[in-house]
Order: C-alpha cells, then structure tokens, then sequence
C-alpha cells in the first residue's frame, strides 16, 4: 500500500550535490546552475522537460540526455517549475549560493506502466496564444477586488463599470458577448448583455486567473472573439492532508470587509478521495468620492463551493459546486428618469444626493443576482498516449434589478417587486479527447452541447428564448525544440428560438445560424531568452437576444433600446504576435494585435430621443457595421541593485467604424503606468518584506463618436497607489501581510469607461489591509 | 466502515450532479408561454387637459398607446371629435380664466382604468408641476413667465399641498407667442414636500402655449 502510495504522487524526488563551496562576499550573478532530468525507475534521461525559473523567466527545455543548463545566475532563492508529460507541475525552490548541479528524478515511466492517474492536466504546455496568468504574489495583491477588477492586472485588460461594484472585464477594448469566461473549466453562462452587468463569479475560487489574448474559437467555442478568461482552482491534493487558506481583506473606503476561507485534503483512510470547500463573504457600504459619499453605493456578496473528486488508477470522476449571491446598490442619482432628469444631473456640479452620509443599507435602485453552478467530469485513460474527458455542467442564473422608480400605485409599491426578474437555465455537455506525443505530435478533439433557457418574469425587455447549439473541433501541434506549430479547426451551429408578444400576440421566430473558425499558431524559439508567439485565427457570433429583439426601455442605461430582428453573425479576424526577451536585468513584453470585424453590432443612437407619457428618452438602436479594433500592449521589467525593480506598461489602442466613418464608441483611452518595487529577504523566517509606488496616467479619450454620448469624455488622470507587504514563512506555507493605498492623493476624477461618470466623481482615496494565512492541518508528506 | 463510507461519498457525488439549491420560479410563466407585458403593473397611456372658461370646453391630449417604450407618443386634440395633431401647441384666449381638469387614463386594460382617481386617493404622495417650477404662496400657484399666465392648484392633499389635478389658469390681456410648457406628474412617496426636485417622474409631456 505505500508503495502504492509513493507511486500515485507524482512527487518530484530531488537530490542536489554540492559542488563548490566558496562563500561570496558581494553581489555574485556568475552562479551556474545545471539540471539533470532522469527517470526515476528505469534511470532513462528525459528529454523535452521544460524547467522555468519564476524570478528571472527563463525558460530552459533539457537536451536528448536530459541535461540543460542556466548561467549567469546570481546568488539568491529561486523557485523553479519542472513540467514534463505525464508528470504535474511541480515547483521546487533552491538556495542558490554556489554553482549547482541537481538532478532531478522523475517517476515518469510509473504513470506511462502502470497508468496511474495522477491529475488531470492538459498536453499543451505554452499556449501559442498570447497567455497572461495572474497567480501567487500577484493574484495575491489582487485579493478582496471583484473579478473585473483583478483582471485590471493584466496588462490590456481593462474594465467597463457602474460605479465602484460593477465591473465587467474588457479585453483589448472588446466585452461583454465577445469575452468568454471559463469558470473551472465551464463556460460563464449568465445574463452579459447589460453593460452593468458583471460576471457573477467569486474571485477566491481562484488560485490562477489566466487571460489568453485574442480569437480562440477552435478550443471554447464561438463567442471567444476577443479573448478568454480562465478561472482556476489548484489541482485537489494527492496525499494524506487536510490545509487551507483564509483571506481577510479590510478598505476604507465604503469600510468593506472580506473573509474567505477554503479548506481541502486528501482521505489517508480512503485512498482516492479528495475534497474541497470553500466560502467567501463580503459587505461594504456607501463609498465616498473625495469631496462627498454616494448615496446607496453599498454591496453584499455570499459565496461557497465545494469539490469532491475520486480517481481510480485510469480512470476519475470529479464533481463540483458553486453558489454566487450578490445584492448591489446603484447609485441613486445616476438612476436618472427622462432627458430632462439625465439633462439636470449633468448640469449640477455635485449629484443630488450628495448629501449621504456613511450607510450599509441598500435600498432601491439595486440588483439582486445569484448564480448556481453544478459540475461533473470524468475522464479516463484509454491508452497511455490517449485520454477522454466529458464533463455535464447546470448553471442557474438568477437576476432581478429593482428599479428607483416605484410602481405609481401604492400597492403594487409595496410588493416591492423587481422591475426586471430573469432567470437563466443552462445545460452544456463537452467531450474531448487528447493525445500526447506521437512522434513530435499532439493533439485535442471534441464537441459540445448547449441548451439555454431564458425566462423573464417582470417587465418585458428581452424575450424568453430556447437556444441550442452544438459544435465540434480538432486541433492538432508540431512541437520541436525551436519551433511550435498549431492548426485548429471548428464548426458550430446555433438555434435561437424566441418568444415575446407583439400587441396581445404571441410570435415565435426561429433563426438559425452556423460558421466555421479556424486558427492558426506558431511559437518560434530562436534562443532560450528569445520567444515569439503569433497567432492568427477566426471567430464569430450570433446576435445575441437581446439584439434582436429588445424593445422597451433599459432604466439601468436609462434609454430606450431597440433590437434588429435582421442581425446577422458577426465575425472577427484576428491576428496577434507577441515577443517575449528575457535578459538578466530586463524583460521585454510586447504584444501587438489587430481585429478585422465584419458585421460588428454596437448601439448607436438615434437623431431623436423618443417622447413617451414619462418624458423623452434617447434612444439607441443596435445596428451592425465593419469595424477594426487595433493596437499594443508593452511590459518592461527592469531588475537593478538586486533588490529593486521597476515595471513599467504601457496600452495603445485604435478602434474605427468604417459605415460611419467615425471612431468606436466606449473604447479604452491610452494608459500608461510605473511601479516601483523595494524588496528584500530578511531571516529565513521573514522571506520577502517589500514596498511598492506606482502611478498609473489615464489620458482622456478624445477619439469619440461625433455627437453621440450625452457628455463629453472627461479628462485624463493620474493615479498614485503604494503597497507596503510581508510574506512571513509558517512551516512550508507563506504568511502574506500588506497595506495598500490606492488613489493616495485622493485625486477627484472621472473615468471615461464608467456609466456614473456622467453623475458623479469616481471613488476617493482607499486604505486596505490585507492577510493571508496558509494552514496545515496534516499533512503526511511533511511528517 | 470503510467500503460504506466510501459508498456515502460516492453518493454525494452522484447526488451534487442532480440537485440544485436555488429556488426555482414557481411561477405560471414557462419559457413558451412568456408572461402578458405589463399585465399586473398599471401604465398611464393618455393624458386628457380639458380648459373650461365657463362657456366653452376645449381638450387637449397626448397619448402613448403602450406607455414608455415601444410605440411612440402623439398629440390631440378634442373640439369634438379627437383630431390627431402634429404639433402641441395649446390655444387660449387672452384675458380670460380657464378652470383646468387633468384626466388619466390607462387604456391597455380591457376596462380603461381611470388613473387619475387613484392619483387623487394618492394625493399627500403625488403632485403635478408645471415647467417644473416649485408652487408658492397662499393658495398655491406659479407664474409661467413665457405666457404670462398664471396658474393657481385648485386641490389639495391631506397636508395641505397641492395636487394638480384641478387648477385655474389666468391668462394675460395681451396676445403672446407660442412659450414652452411641460406638465409633469412626480411620485414622491412620503418625500413629498410641494416642491419639484424630490421623487421620480411619473408623467412628463412638453406642450407649448399660445395665448390669442
């Protein structure tokens, strides 16, 4: 039994030998270290396993005797990520103060014999897709910020928001249908066509956020035209344990506080199972603008999950579950009513209810969202080359908004009954089967299955509708040692049945729509330091329902929005390239990319706003137009004097509307940023203590839509945030303490990408304190 | 022991795939048979001025056949038969008094329902404002400076403010060119305070007036 145990974790076995043993007084960056990958049973060396270093990003892959060298190192702890195929990904730190020689022992030929299981990973190792993942230190800093706003880390991305608690993610300029979320493997399905409508997803199930740049239909489907963003939880654990984590976050501003707490393990009885849960809550009230606070700004959110897995050797079956609950206060003074009211609130220099004070009632306008998520994959191991997985997924969404404005009469006021009531059931079923290596080719295969159901139950604003849709791809990659190349092919077809009343009658148009999208990928190695991804690939997407057919008025946009029922799909061209050089004292980030849309839907609004018995309201009507959407982000890192470091970014972004001949509206505006990094290593106990300064400068977005937003985009700004942080080290678990400024200056300012921009001032200066504490429990491996 | 936990959390397994914890809507509504728009929710879709100066009457109206959204709104007026018109120009004589009813209506419903009764019952929490100025003095009343005329809240709530539905326009012994007017209901529930700015806008329709 403990052999088997031993077998069953991949656990990477290590011994490092000594080879000189001269101390060094200063600063020495002259180390070598050299690697040698084996396998652990059958002493083979092991070629094509790839060893990255986190702190200086180099990325070596060992030659055909396993070997594989890094110089030039200087003396300092690193932590090293060993990836071979059939193996997890283990990290592995050292203490570099010599030059080392490690060998590393891999029990890989166990998982090819014997085909234990061992966890699910899937056979690409770097993506030819530009990818971005946010995890460990710097998911850390993200903690306590809603998912939008976390993915604000990753350079590009940047969010559209209601106020301080909405944000929805935009990537390169491009949201809501066109961004596609992956929340642990599972397609976001929710209500995404309002733009105050945020994705309904707890950031702490998370222990990875990866955004991957640009069309990537083949693999996830038709809407991923803009990107996809991966919501990860780390793999359960593997041997006898039970730890965690809690997450307590206080700010200042609105005196929100977080707590979440997740807690896994491994039956040491039961061999096979493992488990996690998982639970977050939040509450924050009436956030304050530098000079007032803003009525009704509170939020409340209620979230856990749970996982229980199961594996055989060859074979596991894995479940899981997640509730989502959110009640969100709008600020009452951009819930405005007709033009005449949106007209004053634009007038006054102050918004009407600036006179709040501090609260953590919400009352009415406010959203009430919950979201159920119910998984279950299993997967097998066919040959040791070959594995399948299919996974069934439930979702269940929830969304009731509470307009401001009451019902006229009394009674039905008093019922208090949502303006908008949605609900959204959604069924999907993957099955995908992958190949490792067959000579220097891998590969994935598969289809999918969506039936969708949406209801309303308030106001009519979006029908109810039937969509089933259903597709199939196959992707296949080259790997060698300087070059990766990655041909992917999809197909997909969709039917959208809708039912909504025209006068007293009922019609039940059916549309169908159907496309092909291909993909095209490369990464070129021509050094170790030096990568190139380009990819170039297709996607597209039905208009959605509410495109289609809505008509009424959307009080949340405080316009009356009008469907075309003659939308066609539309479809994106996209071509990206990225290079990556890494040097000893500089990284180079660049990515550039360009989107071709035909068939682009957007609102545009109407030459006249509509008299109705409540006033004129503008109107806006989806329309449908070729369009480009280009642009580059940068990242430079700069490493000096061992203990600093300063990053810096930069997003440009051009996005044009060739029917209009004009720009795109909503679009983000040049941004530019600095950070500057302090850290140091103190006592083995006190492994980083660090302090951090950045400013970030907005410029103003001035290529706008001629006449078409009710105000003017509002000037650039600049923000100033500091983070002063340590990580303390419990056991083999890291303590993590900070306190965070953001908008140090308290700056008043007004964000071209927020709706309440037009009411009021955005959020003022905001003091956070953060803590992290890892817990063990047990766990048989440190015994 | 063992085998039969090992079987209850093969259980959970099973049953994690097949329940779901949220409520589920219990309602009549199902995804073929949408719910009637607007059936439970009472709309406003016409709004009748009739001006009476104790020999003639004469209506104006403006009607939104489906409420906000969908179909648009247009003006009438009522001599009488209702004659649609294209513009909304309310025609008074000069010099004289108009005694002024405001009629409500919501004409979706199989029975038109006569909103402006219950606006009435409503009273301490809903008042009609005109260019949105704020009514003063004893009784209550505004000047609309553009026509010169002045109008004068005949009703009053439980707490002695106005309400609007009922008022007396005086007009000027001059002729005056068209001036911008707009009537506007607001629902102020327990903020009601006789001026403007509190509430939510219930009714707003500009018209425009001509004194002859």
């Amino acid at each position: 039994m403990n052999n088997y145990f031993n077998k069953y974790v991949c656990v990477l076995l290590f011994n490092y030998l000594l080879i000189s043993n001269t101390l060094s007084a200063q600063i020495d960056c002259n180390k070598n270290l050299s690697i040698r990958v084996i396998d652990r049973d059958n002493g083979n060396e092991l070629e094509g396993t790839i060893i990255s270093i986190n702190e200086t990003k180099q990325i070596n892959t060992t030659n055909e005797h396993g070997n594989s060298l890094f110089n030039k190192l200087c003396i300092g702890t690193y932590k090293l990520l060993i990836q071979h195929l059939g193996c997890p990904d283990t990290i592995i730190s050292i203490d570099l103060k010599k030059d080392y020689k490690l060998v590393i022992k891999l029990p890989h030929s166990n998982y090819v014999l014997s085909q234990i299981e061992i966890t699910d990973k899937q056979p690409d190792i770097i993506k030819t897709q530009t990818v971005y993942d946010l995890k460990e230190k710097e998911l850390d800093q993200t903690r306590g910020k809603s998912l939008g706003e976390a993915l604000k880390f990753v350079n590009g991305v940047t969010t559209l928001n209601t106020g301080s608690s909405i944000s929805k993610p935009m990537i390169n300029g491009m949201q809501g249908y066109r961004i596609l979320i992956l929340n642990n493997g599972i397609k976001q399905e929710g209500q995404q066509w309002g733009n105050e409508h945020a994705p309904e997803i707890d950031p702490f199930i998370a222990q990875k956020i990866s955004v991957i740049k640009g069309a990537n239909a083949v693999r996830y489907g038709s809407d991923a035209m803009a990107g996809v963003v991966l919501i990860e939880p780390n793999n359960l654990p593997d041997t006898a344990s039970v730890t965690g984590e809690i997450n307590v976050i206080g700010f200042s501003n609105g005196r929100l506080g977080v707590a979440s707490g997740i807690l896994e393990g491994y039956f040491d009885k039961l061999k096979g199972f493992s488990w996690r849960i998982q639970g977050t809550v939040k509450k924050g009230g009436n956030i304050n603008s530098p000079n007032y606070y803003l009525k009704n700004t509170g939020v409340q959110e209620s979230n856990f999950s749970y996982a229980l897995n199961y594996h055989r050797k060859n074979w596991g079956i894995e479940t899981y579950y997640s509730q989502f609950n959110t009640k969100i206060g709008i600020f009452s003074s951009a819930h405005v009513g007709n033009l005449t009211d949106l007209q004053a609130a634009f007038n006054s220099s102050k918004p009407q209810d600036s006179l709040a004070s501090f609260s953590y009632d919400i009352a009415r306008p406010y959203q009430d969202i919950s979201h159920e998520l119910i998984k279950s994959k299993f997967h097998l191991h066919i040959t040791n080359k070959w594995k399948a997985f299919v996974q069934y997924a439930y979702q269940y969404n929830i969304r009731k908004e509470y307009d401001k404005h009451l019902p006229r009469n009394n009674l039905l006021a008093e019922l208090n009954k949502p303006e908008l009531d949605y609900r959204i059931t959604s069924q999907t079923i993957d099955l995908i089967i992958e190949h490792l290596n067959i000579k220097s080719f891998r590969g994935q295969f598969g289809g999918s299955y969506l039936n969708q159901q949406n209801v309303y139950l308030g106001r009519f604003f979006i029908p109810n509708y039937i969509n089933n849709s259903w597709g199939l791809f196959a992707s296949e990659r080259f790997v060698k040692q300087h070059i990766e190349v990655e041909v992917g092919i999809r197909y997909d077809q969709k039917k959208l049945k809708s039912f909504y009343y025209i006068g007293n009658n009922l019609v039940k148009p059916e549309l169908n729509f159907n496309n092909l999208s291909w993909n095209l990928g490369c990464i070129l190695k021509p050094k170790k330091n030096l990568n190139f991804f380009i990819n170039i690939g297709s996607a597209w997407r039905a208009p959605a329902a509410n495109e289609l057919y809505s008509n009424g008025l959307h009080q949340g946009a405080g316009a009356i929005e009008r469907g075309d029922t003659n939308l066609k799909t539309e479809q994106v061209y996209n071509i990206t390239g990225t290079g990556v050089y890494q040097l000893k004292k500089i990284d180079i980030e660049l990515t550039i990319y360009h989107n071709q849309f035909t068939n682009f839907i957007y609102m545009e609004p109407a030459n006249e706003p509509e008299l109705t018995i409540r006033g004129a309201f503008p109107v806006f009507n989806y329309k449908q137009t070729n369009a480009r959407i280009s642009g580059f982000d940068v990242k430079i890192t700069n490493r000096f004097f061992n203990h600093f470091q300063l990053m810096s970014k930069a997003m440009i972004l051009r996005a044009w509307n060739y029917t209009a001949n004009d720009y795109l509206i909503y679009m983000p505006s040049d941004r530019y940023s600095a950070d500057l990094k302090a850290h140091t290593k103190i006592s083995k106990k006190v492994t980083e203590i660090y302090i951090q300064g950045g400013y970030q400068y907005i410029t103003k977005q001035w290529r706008v839509p001629v006449n078409v937003d009710f105000a003017n985009p509002p000037k650039g700004y600049g923000l100033l945030n500091a983070e002063i942080g340590t990580y303390l080290k419990f056991g083999n678990q890291q303590l993590n303490l900070a306190l965070t400024v953001t908008n140090l200056l308290n700056t008043v300012y007004r964000d071209y990408l927020d709706r309440f921009r037009y009411f009021t001032d955005a959020q003022g200066r905001n003091i956070g304190l953060r803590i992290k504490i890892p817990l063990t429990i047990y766990d048989k491996k440190i015994k | 022991m063992k085998k039969n936990l090992k079987l209850v959390l093969l259980t959970i397994i099973f049953f994690t795939t097949v329940t779901s914890c949220l409520k589920k809507n219990n309602l009549n509504a199902n995804v073929e048979n949408p719910i009637m728009p607007e059936n439970e929710n009472e709309i406003i879709t016409t709004m009748k001025l009739t001006f009476d100066n104790g020999t003639t009457t004469i209506s104006y109206m403006f009607k939104d056949p489906d409420g906000d959204g969908g179909l648009t709104g247009f003006y009438g007026n009522l001599s009488n038969s209702l004659v649609l018109q294209s513009d909304s120009v309310i025609n008074l004589q000069t010099n004289t008094n108009y005694n002024v009813a405001i009629l409500l209506l919501d004409e979706t419903k199989t029975i038109t329902d006569t909103v402006s009764n219950s606006v009435l019952i409503e009273g301490k929490d809903h008042m009609f404002f005109f260019n949105s100025l704020n009514p003063i003095g004893n009784p209550y009343s505004v000047y609309l400076t553009g026509s010169m005329t002045t109008v004068t809240y005949l009703d009053l709530d439980a707490n002695l403010r106005g309400i609007g539905l009922s008022t007396k326009w005086q007009t000027p012994n001059m002729a005056m060119t068209k001036s911008f007017l707009s009537i506007t209901l607001k629902h102020q529930p327990s903020v009601k305070n006789g001026t403007f700015a509190p509430g939510d806008t219930d009714i707003e329709i500009p018209f425009k007036l001509k004194i002859n």
